[in-house]
């Protein structure tokens, strides 16, 4: 500021306006209790959702464990299965 | 560090104990302590339509939510200068109309102040501060944000190079050269405001 024209209005403009008193910086009523509380339940909401990304993950892990497990007992469910046939002694059937 | 930091208002303490624990007292003691100079930089670059406590509020809000980003070695007011400087360039930018001032906008007061500024009267201007601070962030207002930010820090509040470079992580020459480009469109602001004045 000291190397500009001081004949320059912006500058003496601004010299000037740096002379008003400063507004005073009093903290309004309740302003800090409203800046913690808002920042506390920032904070739960972040844990929160941290919960539920692990929640969803859970869910995940086990449908691909469950996926896992159809696909290893594949043959268990879905292989063709020997039926009665007619006048067949359930006895024979169940003791080959 | 003192054995109690919430009575001895250390502040370095106060910041650990709200980043490592979450402290709610230390939290409070933070923002009574920290409100003055947020304000402070708030009110010189504050866009027309925002409120100051609700901006000062937003600033609260991201030097908590990062301050595990602060490291000691840099005094912790100015990492929060540097915060709320920021969020201060970040509200002016979200405000897209840069309005022009014609002559006609001006108050009576602000003519007769501007006609003694033109005229070259510096004597009777220092009873007129407050005036001249409305009318200088009227002409601050039609510059972009980062413009305006620059000259408020330097013209306004007297800082040098060096504290615009530490408020906003600039370089030392893009802080003059906007500097010297902001100080320049002022000045064909005035001589619009001159011309138009005397048609």
């Amino acid at each position: 500021m000291n190397q500009q024209n001081s004949k320059d209005p912006w500058t003496k403009l601004a010299r000037v306006a740096s002379k008003a008193p400063a507004l005073s910086a009093e903290l309004p009523y309740g302003f800090s209790t409203r800046v913690i509380s808002q920042w506390k339940s920032q904070t739960e909401e972040r844990t929160l959702s941290l919960l539920e990304w692990f929640t969803w993950r859970g869910v995940a892990i086990a449908m691909l464990v469950l996926v896992g497990c159809a696909g290893l007992n594949y043959e268990a469910f879905f292989s063709p299965t020997e039926t009665l046939a007619d006048g067949e002694p359930l006895i024979s059937f169940l003791e080959p | 560090m003192p054995d109690d930091p919430l009575r001895a208002n250390d502040l370095t303490a106060l910041v650990v104990l709200v980043r490592d624990h979450a402290h709610e007292e230390a939290a409070r003691q933070l923002v009574e302590h920290l409100y003055p100079l947020v304000m402070r930089i708030i009110r010189g670059h504050l866009p027309k339509r925002s409120s100051e406590e609700d901006l000062a509020q937003e600033v609260f809000m991201k030097m908590f939510a990062r301050i595990e980003q602060w490291r000691e070695l840099m005094p912790f007011e100015h990492w929060v200068s540097r915060v709320a400087v920021t969020t201060c360039l970040d509200a002016l930018r979200h405000e897209k109309r840069r309005p022009e001032l014609r002559w006609a906008d001006l108050s009576e007061t602000e003519v007769a102040l501007l006609d003694r500024v033109l005229q070259d009267e510096t004597e009777t201007l220092v009873s007129d501060a407050m005036a001249s601070r409305e009318l200088a962030n009227q002409l601050l207002a039609t510059l972009n944000p980062a413009d305006r930010l620059v000259l408020t820090m330097m013209d306004m509040e007297g800082r040098s190079v060096l504290d615009v470079q530490n408020a906003t992580g600039w370089s030392m020459a893009l802080v003059k050269v906007r500097a010297f480009r902001a100080r320049r469109k002022l000045r064909k602001q005035f001589e619009k405001l001159e011309t138009t004045q005397k048609s």
